[in-house]
């Protein structure tokens, strides 16, 4: 291998466009500064080379970035998300308090679900409202205070009961103030549109008040309780269960029904969150089929640093891959056109 | 403003110049003790374009090899001055308060 064969090789790391514009260039130049009778790279090159490629990767990434598509799907999903977050943590708040008005003296008995949990769901209700009307970085500063609810939440769970089950709406919620800081040239009610926040509105309420109406309707008594590894279904009744997947469907289908650019963006910064959703749900139960948990008397042992290294991995990995996909079919549509 | 930024528009204020020449005016300036690798200029030059600091004059052939000449522009010749006057500001402070305490007598250590 000649001493241009290497660095050409090395070239390789750097992104087809930089290369396209530098690599002749930057070859001719190593060349020039190569010593007499150099025939590999030297390791000062290599570096300099890898952390240039490393470097224009991520500038080409933060170009991406920093399109408006992609700030108007980052306010777009700061609200959706927030809305979700609200529902995950109004649900039995609304419950206890839907049962002291059909006549349930201590409700359901728990004071904590309307202390700190239903506090939380109300700033989470507070965030969306403030993105609704584009106040991005006060709902971004609230986000923050409940994002850290969620991840503590989440680590007290795993640090009682070895859990991760939950672990999917502490990245969302991490991600809400990330996303909301972005400044976007539109709202995310702008991008929206009204009939789609309309369908999140309706979204949001079925969800939130899916146990009460099935509480106070009695509309559960007859029915079994589903169980199953199904996100929003594991014990609860199927009446409930119908409201809260209907619930859901309106939050799916307002995204599904924005236009493919902002559409596009919104399913890949979701990405993380349903890789997430998948592995803590699927892969690292007691039955994972992924990488299997074992129990101690019933109790699950705690996640191994390979398991730890594939649940930050791969949001990471799904996320990267989802994003070049994007961009390249974007980029041949583009070029096709 | 790094230092290696710094250097790499100096070596461009006298006239424009290619990739290698301005490796070896940087080395110059610095009497050696920057040497900037070809990976790293070529991240900087890449970095400098885009915030129209600096452009490319012209691009020639030299014995099957392309060379691109790149020249300051007139807004990186103002950030290079700014950055110099902050430079020189910063510079003579520390002389003054080293002078002031003692620790060095007409620009060498006491």
């Amino acid at each position: 291998m000649t001493l241009e064969h290497g660095y050409r090789w090395l070239m390789a790391c750097y992104p087809r466009a930089y290369r396209r514009q530098y690599e002749d260039e930057l070859i001719g130049v190593l060349l020039d500064d190569a010593s007499p009778g150099q025939r590999r790279p030297a390791a000062r090159d290599v570096l300099a080379l890898l952390g240039g490629a490393l470097h224009a990767h991520v500038r080409q990434a933060g170009a991406r970035f920093s399109g408006n598509a992609w700030r108007e799907a980052a306010q777009a999903l700061g609200l959706i998300a927030a809305l979700m977050l609200f529902v995950r943590d109004a649900r039995v708040p609304v419950l206890h308090l839907a049962m002291f008005a059909d006549g349930y003296p201590e409700g359901l008995g728990e004071p904590f679900v309307l202390w700190p949990v239903g506090f939380v769901a109300l700033l989470w209700l507070t965030v969306a409202v403030s993105a609704v009307f584009g106040w991005g970085r006060a709902a971004a500063a609230i986000a923050v205070c409940c994002a850290a609810f969620e991840v503590v939440r989440v680590a007290e769970d795993y640090g009682q009961y070895s859990t991760v089950r939950n672990l999917w709406p502490a990245v969302l919620a991490a991600m809400v103030p990330l996303v909301l800081a972005v400044h976007a040239p539109r709202s995310a009610t702008a991008s929206l549109a009204r009939w789609r926040l309309g369908t999140l509105a309706a979204a949001t309420l079925v969800s939130v008040g899916a146990p009460s109406i099935a509480q106070v309707t009695g509309a559960d008594d007859s029915t079994t309780p589903v169980y199953g590894t199904w996100i929003f279904t594991v014990g609860v009744g199927r009446i409930e269960a119908i409201l809260l997947t209907a619930g859901y469907l309106l939050f799916a289908l307002v995204i599904l029904s924005t236009p493919a650019v902002l559409r596009r963006r919104l399913l890949a910064l979701v990405v993380p969150v349903g890789v997430t959703l998948l592995l803590t749900r699927v892969g690292f139960s007691s039955t994972g089929t992924i990488l299997k948990r074992p129990t101690h008397d019933g109790v699950l042992a705690a996640l191994t640093p390979a398991q730890w290294l594939v649940l930050v991995l791969a949001p990471t990995l799904f996320f990267a891959v989802a994003v070049a996909i994007l961009h390249q079919r974007e980029r041949s549509g583009t070029q096709g056109a | 403003m790094h230092e290696s930024t710094y250097l790499i528009l100096t070596a461009l204020v006298e006239a424009p110049r290619h990739g290698y020449a301005v490796l070896e005016e940087v080395r110059q300036i610095s009497d050696g003790r920057v040497d900037l690798r070809a990976g790293t200029l070529y991240a900087a030059l890449d970095r400098l374009r885009t915030e129209g600091l600096i452009d490319i004059e012209r691009e020639e052939q030299v014995q099957s090899r392309l060379r691109r000449y790149y020249r300051l522009t007139a807004s990186g010749a103002q950030r290079l001055a700014e950055e110099s006057a902050r430079l020189r500001s910063n510079a003579d402070a520390a002389s003054v308060r080293l002078r002031r305490a003692g620790l060095i007598v007409d620009g060498g250590a006491a």
